[in-house]
């Protein structure tokens, strides 16, 4: 399942004079499977690129080809493109609505036209998936945690058996465990499922340890599409984009500038604690 | 300035017929005590009972046991909570839903005209609250173009225009970008240094909690550590044991010391950890 995104442009209020250019000549190729971070600030773009992989959005020029196909071309099923791309919104748990879990994520299938058995085996594997076990599906979704809400709102999504999993924002307002807990699921479905899963993010130190490539938006374009380690190199570009490295980029700077040959393209904390103990036993002996 | 008395506050869970399931505990005899300008962090997993301790501060839940004071002030008795209130101000997590007013300044005047103070004292709380968090030049503009750390920026002003002695912030900056997280956390510094204000920061960011005077974390409605930033960013395993996260630099050090090399607990900033680090050369 491929996605090409080519010269795409997306203008809100076009022609008038609030006209404000979201995306700006945007061109992207997301293979199958793999697992990529979009960052960038406020308004810089990436909710509404995400929003058009879906079709939610219709571009003011240029065309998204899935597998090939270009789903803006007249006659093609939106509801086929929903199925196969699912799109988890911020705060996912502002959607929960049913009487019990459940019925939540039955709904997705049930709207895309399974038979209620086909939705009912679909919704119990998604919730398997997420980790909801069979004493919270029954639950009124009110009544969950915050973390279980979340991941239940996206079993709803996962029901559906995407091949491709957006989320935008997926550990906002979640707790540190929390986080761990939604990125640990993500990556498994990465693995395991071979979902391909875009992550639209803030937050650099949570991206630099699950992606294999970050996407960095700024002002409706894209400055930066590499792997972790080569984009946080830029990291003085970064802040005047309004992002940061995480933290253990500047403290191997700061090491490296008062004069300790460590490496600086490092990214986590275990390998930065690794890369420092080396260079530390080389001086040594 | 703050007294907590052995709070507790428990409410009733029921089922879709109103029937009692249980009773939930969210706090479980809280006692803090709070001077004047003390910057006070207050740290915890989601469901610790930090937000809900904090709600308890300025009236909007009251205590089924114990006791909330501020400036003396038992938050229980109705004729008091509104002084209480001027005292004791709140900006909430969703900057969205604490904005009314067509314009910025519009919105900033909201809560000085409402207890009657006179128009041309509200343009001059309005005007000082928005130079105070750097907004003033967007003071006519409308709130709907403004970015999420502009806008709690803007709530903050209105609770400054309140006068209060204390202003509590529950999770402030869980929904903003990492820009927008760094004006208000300066903000709130430059209050506390500059205007000494009494602050209170209920979040689960450590790295906001650096420059705190004193750290409470949560656990299942009681405080189950305290002490200053340092004192509590050492015990790394015990917060992890509470879903918390250290920052990285915390964490690296940890990691250091785990393989034998002569690095103090309680590191929390570059600077100082790579001042160790280059001791060891």
């Amino acid at each position: 399942m491929k996605i090409i995104i080519d010269h795409l442009n997306h203008h809100y209020e076009a022609g008038t004079a609030m006209e404000v250019k979201a995306l700006d000549n945007v061109e992207l190729v997301i293979e199958k499977a793999q697992m990529i971070g979009l960052i960038g600030h406020t308004g810089s773009g990436k909710s509404t690129l995400v929003q058009h992989l879906n079709g939610l959005l219709k571009p003011s020029s240029g065309t998204v080809y899935i597998d090939g196909e270009d789903i803006f071309e007249k006659g093609y099923s939106l509801k086929k493109l929903r199925s196969r791309v699912g799109l988890v919104f911020q705060y996912p748990e502002h959607q929960l609505f049913d009487e019990t879990v459940f019925k939540d994520v039955c709904f997705g299938p049930l709207n895309l036209g399974l038979s209620q058995k086909e939705a009912e085996l679909s919704a119990y594997e998604a919730l398997r998936m997420v980790g909801l076990g069979d004493d919270s599906i029954l639950q009124s979704p009110f009544d969950l945690s915050g973390g279980q809400k979340r991941r239940a709102a996206i079993a709803g999504v996962l029901a559906m058996k995407p091949e491709i999993l957006i989320l935008d924002e997926p550990t906002a307002g979640l707790d540190p465990r929390g986080c761990r807990e939604i990125l640990d699921l993500l990556k498994k479905l990465q693995k395991e499922k071979e979902i391909t899963v875009i992550i639209v993010s803030h937050s650099m130190e949570e991206v630099a340890e699950y992606v294999d490539r970050i996407v960095v938006m700024n002002q409706g374009k894209i400055v930066f599409d590499d792997i972790p380690k080569s984009v946080f190199r830029h990291h003085e570009e970064l802040e005047e984009m309004g992002l940061r490295a995480p933290e253990v980029v500047y403290l191997l700077e700061y090491l490296r500038n008062a004069g300790l040959p460590v490496r600086v393209d490092l990214t986590t904390v275990k390998e930065a604690s690794d890369e420092i103990v080396k260079v530390l036993e080389e001086k040594r002996g | 300035m703050i007294k907590s008395d052995k709070v507790t506050f428990e409410y009733i869970r029921r089922d879709e017929e109103g029937n009692v399931e249980g009773i939930v505990r969210a706090l479980d005899e809280v006692s803090l005590d709070i001077k004047q300008g003390d910057f006070i962090a207050i740290l915890g997993h989601n469901a610790s009972g930090k937000s809900t301790f904090a709600k308890h501060i300025n009236g909007i839940l009251h205590p089924t046991q114990g006791s909330i004071f501020v400036d003396g002030k038992d938050t229980k008795d109705e004729s008091l909570i509104w002084e209480i209130r001027e005292t004791a101000g709140m900006v909430f997590q969703n900057p969205d839903n604490q904005i009314i007013g067509q314009t910025v300044e519009e919105d900033v005047g909201f809560g000085p005209e409402n207890i009657g103070i006179e128009t041309s004292q509200i343009w001059e709380r309005v005007n000082e609250s928005l130079k105070a968090v750097k907004m003033y030049d967007y003071r006519k503009q409308s709130p709907n173009r403004l970015s999420g750390g502009q806008k709690q920026r803007v709530s903050i002003a209105g609770v400054l225009a309140m006068h209060p002695k204390c202003i509590i912030l529950d999770e402030p900056t869980a929904m903003l970008d990492p820009m927008g997280r760094r004006d208000v956390i300066r903000v709130i510094r430059a209050l506390n240094d500059v205007e000494k204000m009494t602050i209170i920061l209920i979040t689960h960011f450590m790295d906001e909690v650096v420059f705190a005077d004193k750290v409470f974390v949560m656990d299942q409605g009681k405080i189950a550590l305290s002490g200053t930033p340092k004192e509590v960013f050492s015990q790394v395993e015990r917060l992890q044991e509470l879903r918390l996260d250290v920052p990285q630099v915390t964490l690296l050090a940890m990691q250091l010391r785990d393989r034998g090399y002569n690095i103090p607990k309680g590191i929390i900033t570059i600077q100082e950890l790579a001042g160790h680090i280059q001791k060891m050369v």
